[in-house]
């Protein structure tokens, strides 16, 4: 399946897609001329500010399940038709975010409470020093 | 936005360490798995994920807390993952275009995408403002009626530009089926655009057929 939809450029160009259908775009787009001509015409597209309703749709994140029903989805307890729509969501359509959420839920179960709370501090620890600065800036 | 999600964000503006430990806790995990699709160096990873936090901190002040929290960190941390990738030269499918039509393409994604957002004026701002109203309308009714075979259907003629052909060997239908989830889901944006006074020929899907 080498054909790339112009849905599929813009979230490219845009972080936005699945990781194994970048590759193949970047792989197929190294020879393939009229392909690297649609990623400038698509990127000149969204430089121009032009709508898009799948981008608007893909953006918001307007069909992502909740992190609730996710969870109740690896627990396998949904009903099938919803089972379905969201295996649909994640793997044909390849949300990333729904992706990533599935991936760290599935952490939380592996991980030790302490290597979780590790990183957490970590992150903590590198930005705290911007709200601080921040929120003095509003006082 | 959840109550819950709101009282958060109000802590957070006024510089509560609780709050932010709280926040870093709840996204960093999601956050660290998105990025980790993209890229391996673990440092490099973390170096993003904590960039995606200080743009948040960053963007509070614009921060609408009418919109999720999550949708807003994902995008800022697509932002970072796109000047990472200007920066070490990978990702640069554009660039292999030409050598020698530099000029064409010198617009970089990272600026690209923040100007798209900052520079397309009030009003194009607002057209957008009112198709994401609808949609997010019209797909949250398809969502509490669960028609889940049409929501797959429409996300992936809409989102992914997946053919109808395709589409009606995935999920079982006629192609005719398909077909006429789509117009019946155009005419129903078009509707609310009219209603809204939004003219409905600045967005070209609502006319072009596959
Ligand atoms: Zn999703």
């Amino acid at each position: 399946m080498h054909s790339f939809s112009d849905s599929e450029i813009a979230a490219y160009l845009e972080e936005d897609l699945e990781a194994t259908r970048a590759s193949a775009l970047e792989a197929v787009s190294v020879e393939d001329t009229s392909l690297q001509q649609r990623i400038q015409q698509i990127r000149q597209q969204m430089n121009d500010g032009e709508h898009s309703l799948g981008a608007i749709w893909r953006q918001h994140n307007l069909s992502c399940p909740g992190r609730k029903t996710l969870g109740g989805y690896l627990l396998g307890i949904l009903p099938d038709a919803q089972s379905l729509f969201i295996r649909s969501h994640i793997e044909t359509r390849g949300c990333l975010t729904c992706q990533a959420n599935l991936d760290d839920l599935e952490q939380q179960q592996t991980e030790t409470q302490d290597t979780l709370a590790a990183r957490a501090t970590r992150y903590f620890h590198s930005s705290i020093g911007h709200l601080s600065q921040q929120s003095d800036n509003e006082k | 936005m959840a109550e819950v999600d709101k009282l958060l964000i109000q802590d957070i503006r006024t510089g509560s360490d609780d709050a932010w430990m709280h926040f870093v806790e709840r996204f960093g995990g999601r956050l660290q798995a998105f990025v980790r699709k993209k890229i391996r160096d673990p440092a490099t990873v973390d170096d993003i994920v904590q960039d995606t936090f200080i743009g948040f901190i960053n963007s509070l002040p614009n921060f609408d807390e009418s919109r999720p929290i999550d949708s807003f960190l994902f995008t800022i941390c697509r932002y970072r993952l796109i000047d990472h990738f200007k920066k070490t030269g990978r990702r640069n499918v554009v660039s292999m275009t030409t050598d020698d039509s530099q000029q064409q393409i010198d617009l970089p994604a990272g600026d690209r995408s923040v100007s798209t957002l900052f520079r397309s004026g009030e009003r194009r701002q607002a057209e957008h403002e009112a198709l994401l109203q609808i949609l997010e309308k019209e797909v949250s009714l398809l969502v509490e009626s669960e028609a889940w075979v049409k929501l797959s259907c429409l996300e992936l003629i809409f989102v992914s530009g997946t053919p109808n052909k395709e589409i009606a060997e995935l999920l079982e239908l006629t192609q005719q089926q398909v077909a006429s989830f789509k117009h019946e889901f155009i005419d129903k944006i078009k509707r609310h655009m009219l209603r809204l006074g939004v003219n409905t020929d600045l967005f070209p899907e609502l006319y072009s057929e596959p």
